[in-house]
């Protein structure tokens, strides 16, 4: 018989002698119930100056929730084994008056590129918006972390990392545990 | 700034070599840029002489 933990605080399906092997897997979990592994959501509150050409870390100074305390300094590392959904979106300008280019949204796992997203763009005009990069990344509970970098080729002025909770944000949560 | 000084020294270096070849980086932790990558197969990396 199966153990079922629902929503509503009950739990069914356990014998005497409690479980079999004495946990709870996330198979177990009754429909509608979802682990309370770490998530987290940060954003960047006002514009990052960034310099032409080099990769620099995003300042998420602003947390929208952080549910395990594993957010900080712009860098997540979560206590908790596991494989997490990864989001990152960074608003940028580019101005391509001088030279084609590609802006690039970069998820750095441990201090090195895991994920580069990259936009293209000709060379006449001129662009703006956010380019996000997303990945199911394994983390080991204690030494990896994450940060979110971006590049832009052509900067237009400063502050080409836009500011805002609808601009440059980073976020992830556990989705599912080892 | 990095790539201006890295310009200055090698014109012909294009944006497209600072996807594939070369990558400069900045940590935001206050120390500025620096080259985390020079991989062009024909350009040597500069010296800290030529940058300074």
């Amino acid at each position: 018989m199966p153990t079922v933990i629902s929503g509503d605080g009950t739990i069914t399906g356990l014998v005497a002698g409690g479980l079999t092997d004495g946990i709870i897997t996330q198979a177990e979990l009754a429909t509608g119930v979802a682990g309370t592994g770490p998530a987290f959501s940060a954003y960047l509150a006002s514009a990052q100056s960034v310099n032409q050409n080099t990769f620099t870390k995003c300042l998420f100074d602003t947390e929208l929730f952080d549910t395990n305390n594993n957010f900080a300094s712009s860098r997540f590392t979560p206590t908790v084994a596991g494989y997490y959904q990864v989001n990152l979106n960074i608003s940028s300008d580019y101005n391509t008056s001088n030279s084609a280019g590609g802006i690039i949204t970069a998820i750095y796992k441990n201090g090195s590129v895991y994920l580069q997203a990259q936009v293209g763009i000709g060379t006449a005009g001129y662009a703006y918006g956010g380019y996000t990069a997303s990945a199911v990344i394994y983390m080991n509970g204690s030494t990896d972390y994450l940060e979110g970098y971006g590049r832009n080729p052509n900067p237009t002025g400063s502050g080409v990392f836009n500011g805002g909770s609808t601009n440059s944000t980073f976020s992830a949560a556990l989705i599912r545990s080892v | 700034m990095l790539y201006e000084k890295i310009k200055t020294i090698y014109p012909a270096l294009t944006d497209r070599d600072f996807d594939k070849y070369v990558i400069l980086q900045n940590d935001s932790d206050g120390k500025g840029d620096y080259i985390a990558k020079w991989e062009h197969p024909i350009l040597t990396r500069p010296t800290d002489e030529q940058l300074a």
